[in-house]
């Protein structure tokens, strides 16, 4: 029993963690279609310039992790302006999203004083406070418990924010069709530099809570990013609570993998794509011809 | 017109990437190469400092070989966006004090004189044109004197080597996973080799030193080597402190007969080389010594393992259960850990509940401060605490892995770091003249003392340097003393020639943690006499 819990919680966590940047890369390609590799790149740099602040020149914490999201949120319409604007297609967009993931992960490199080792702790209030589980032998961190808070938060504030504002209204509006969006009204240089800077502004964001529970670095935020894709395919790209279930479904099967079946080498690696080619078998064979044709359509 | 914006953007984009993320190595690569072009040196085709005369590399058979300094800026497909940095040919390393990983790695690079400058005016470097023509026609003999070897002025003697320069391979850790602490792996032995040449070469010949970045990465370290040989006609390998490069390299060694002198020596494949000369110990050793010390000095009996799931990490679990099992422990688990999945956090679960009194550990800085963290999250920690393979021996880690890592014991190869011993002393001397912020960890070391050897062998051939010889010089070391604890001697077949452990442990110093030299030095009896 204190095993099934343990791995219950843990599943929790680190289900969390894919779903917290998964929900990014959903609200990015829902609203404007194009699938936004650059997450883990703009959480790099929040991240290194918070730690920086904090760390390095002694600001206060709540300082610092602000101006790590406010230069990730900058960095979101910065590229919106110059580089997503000019492109013909969301899926040239994509691509130019690549460009900036590679060129943030080695921004770490640039700056000497940011990549003198293999990663840096990054403070939180909360280090040192925990709450221990009856009957599960096991302990949580306050740190992942806001993490787990905060998924709960950020789920039920971009489904508000998609279905029940004008804002989100508009977002979808834009994706879906931007011709009849713009006769209705709705400006589409005002919306996609919304969308832009919200996305980049939870990628700060899922930095400043991922980083304390992990290590700040350039290799790990960007390897849970990779996972993340696989279960917003989960999703169709579009559905909020299917990516979430997507995310805890892949960290329950690797945990329960590696509590239950230790000797089973390489099986808990392979879980992201085994559930990527379930999910694309499945929806072939339900007759979808490819995940564009459902992409932005309302949720 | 938006499809072109497009690619303008995007090979702006992965040039800038290319340029400043790639590596260290390729950014001090564009940093010489600039200040090359700013001086108005020649280039390097032109024999005015870049290491290559058209004599040297076979003229034809490397048409480009103005890359000598630009591939330094444009990763080459062959070595995975590594840069290629010709010290030799990229003009005079001014080695800079306090400088950061960046400026680390853009000094200290190159030969003190670009030797070719002298070169294309010397007789020497004439008749450095001919086996190298041989070279461009496929005739090269390796380990063969050329037409100019053995002759009482030395010249061209074998493949990469002219009157004047031995062009030298090395391959380091210069980004990926652990290639922010990687390079100073190789900056202990490129110090070394910097030294020699500032004290005057070898016999009268500058070390041309050609730098590649393996990422630790087998597959780029494997790229960047062939490149090296087969486009570069380097004469050897010197101090490659990546074990998932200097494993693969071995039967290539073997088989192009070139020789590795001061390899890192943690895979065990490397000591099945007739042509690779390993000076640190392997991971099994370090395994062994653990499970040994472990058992009888805190009686350990049930043990779990994380480990990078690389052939040495399942090497390392095998030798730690073969061990300990001796003294009546066992095993229990052993899980691999990667970066992006709950493994530590499992791991450290399963301990818990499985009542284990030590956990064995062979990784990575990052994932070994990352189990600590999640151990103290969960208000865990074994009897024994931690300990781990040399991995885990950098000054930084106790200060990363905060008061739940106190206890921590880590192998390594050479006296640790808080000894005062006249070898350690010039060791540190040399290598901090050229690199002042360098982390010593075992590596480091290794390759100091493998760079040291290399020079030495060199010196003792004379102006006859060939490979055959090289390789029949290091075969015959014998009681080599590093100065920093192990005496090394190889013969034909037995290149085992470090068997030695210590082990050091966190502890509490005030208000910080260091390690501190608790045992060694522990020899392996139960390696592998090879």
């Amino acid at each position: 029993m204190t095993k099934f819990i343990q791995t219950i919680i843990i599943g929790l966590e680190y289900g969390c963690v894919y779903s917290l940047i998964a929900m990014g890369m959903v609200l990015v390609y829902r609203t404007t279609g194009v699938l936004n590799i650059a997450h883990g790149g703009i959480g790099v740099l929040a991240g290194f310039v918070a730690w920086d602040l904090d760390t390095l020149r002694g600001w206060p914490y709540y300082p610092a992790i602000l101006v790590g999201i406010l230069v990730a949120v900058v960095a979101g319409l910065l590229f919106e302006r110059f580089v997503v604007r000019r492109l013909a297609s969301p899926a040239l967009a994509t691509v130019a999203t690549l460009a900036l993931f590679l060129l943030l992960q080695g921004l770490v490199f640039v700056v000497p004083w940011w990549g003198n080792t293999w990663g840096q702790v990054f403070n939180s209030p909360f280090a040192n406070k925990k709450v221990s589980i009856p009957g599960a032998d096991y302990s949580v961190s306050w740190d992942q418990l806001i993490l787990f808070g905060s998924v709960l938060a950020f789920f039920a504030g971009l489904y508000f924010v998609l279905r029940r504002t004008r804002v989100g209204l508009a977002m979808r509006a834009v994706s879906d069709d931007p011709t009849a969006a713009r006769l209705m009204g709705i400006r589409q240089k005002l919306v996609a530099p919304v969308v832009w800077g919200l996305a980049f502004g939870i990628s700060g964001v899922t930095t400043m809570l991922l980083a304390p529970i992990l290590l700040l670095d350039n290799t790990s935020l960007t390897a849970f990013t990779l996972k993340a894709l696989t279960v917003t395919f989960v999703g169709g790209l579009i559905s909020l609570p299917l990516t979430v279930l997507g995310a805890m479904a892949l960290s329950m099967l690797e945990v329960s993998t590696q509590l239950y079946m230790p000797n089973v080498r390489g099986l808990s690696d392979a879980w992201p794509f085994i559930i990527l080619i379930v999910v694309l078998v499945a929806r072939f064979a339900r007759g979808t011809k490819a995940l564009e044709d459902t992409a932005v359509a309302p949720a | 017109m938006a499809p072109r914006r497009l690619f303008v953007a995007l090979t702006a984009s992965l040039l800038a990437t290319a340029a400043c993320g790639g590596s260290a190595a390729q950014r001090a690569a564009l940093k010489v190469q600039s200040q090359n072009l700013a001086a108005g040196q020649p280039s390097a085709a032109s024999g005015g400092g870049g290491g290559y005369s058209s004599g040297d590399s076979g003229g034809s058979a490397a048409p480009a070989e103005s890359s000598a300094g630009a591939s330094a800026g444009a990763p080459s497909a062959a070595s995975g966006g590594s840069a290629g940095l010709s010290s030799g040919g990229s003009g005079s390393a001014s080695p800079s004090a306090g400088a950061s990983p960046a400026a680390k790695s853009a000094s200290g690079t190159a030969s003190a004189a670009g030797p070719s400058a002298a070169r294309s005016a010397t007789p020497g470097a004439k008749s450095a044109a001919a086996p190298e023509a041989g070279a461009a026609a496929g005739a090269p003999t390796p380990g063969a004197p050329g037409p100019g070897g053995g002759s009482a002025v030395g010249g061209a003697t074998d493949v990469g080597v002219t009157a004047n320069s031995i062009k030298v391979g090395h391959i380091g850790i210069y980004s990926g996973p652990v290639g922010s602490f990687g390079d100073d792996l190789s900056y202990a032995g490129r110090a070394k080799l910097q030294e020699i040449n500032d004290t005057g070469g070898v016999n009268g010949r500058k070390l041309d030193v050609l730098v590649r970045d393996d990422a630790w990465d087998g597959t780029k370290g494997m790229n960047a080597a062939r490149d090296l040989v087969e486009r570069e006609h380097i004469f050897a390998f010197c101090c490659i402190m990546s074990v998932n490069t200097s494993d693969p390299l071995t039967p290539y060694a073997d088989e192009h007969k070139i020789p590795h002198i001061g390899a890192d020596g943690w895979g065990e494949p490397q000591y099945k080389g007739a042509w690779t000369f390993p000076v640190s110990a392997s991971a099994v050793t370090e395994a062994h010594m653990l499970a040994k010390w472990q058992a009888q000095n805190q009686q350990a009996k049930r043990i779990a393992i994380l480990y990078i799931n690389n052939p040495t990490g399942r090497a390392y679990v095998k030798a730690y259960d073969e061990v300990i099992k001796k003294f009546g422990g066992e095993v229990v688990f052993s899980q691999p850990a990667t970066f992006d999945d709950p493994g530590t956090t499992t791991f450290i679960a399963q301990a818990r509940t499985q009542n284990i009194d030590t956990i064995s550990t062979y990784l990575d800085p990052g994932i070994f401060t990352r189990m600590v963290r999640e151990a103290a999250a969960q208000n865990y920690k074994p009897k024994n605490a931690f300990s781990g393979a040399a991995g885990l021996y950098f000054q930084v880690t106790p200060n990363f892995t905060g008061p739940n890592g106190e206890g921590t014991i880590a192998a390594t190869h050479w006296e640790t770091n808080d000894q005062d011993t006249p070898g350690l002393r010039a060791y540190k001397a040399t290598v901090e003249k050229y690199y002042p912020k360098i982390d010593h960890s075992t590596w480091t070391k290794a390759g100091f003392v493998g760079a040291t050897i290399f020079g030495n062998l060199l010196k003792s051939l004379g102006l006859e340097v060939t490979r055959q010889r090289l390789k029949d010089a290091a075969d015959r070391l014998t009681d080599f003393d590093s100065g920093l604890g192990p005496h090394l001697s190889w013969s034909p077949g037995h290149h085992r020639a470090n068997k030695t452990i210590y082990l050091a442990q966190i502890q509490r110093n005030g208000d910080k943690f260091e390690y501190k030299k608790i045992a060694g030095p522990l020899i392996d009896e139960y390696a592998e006499s090879d």
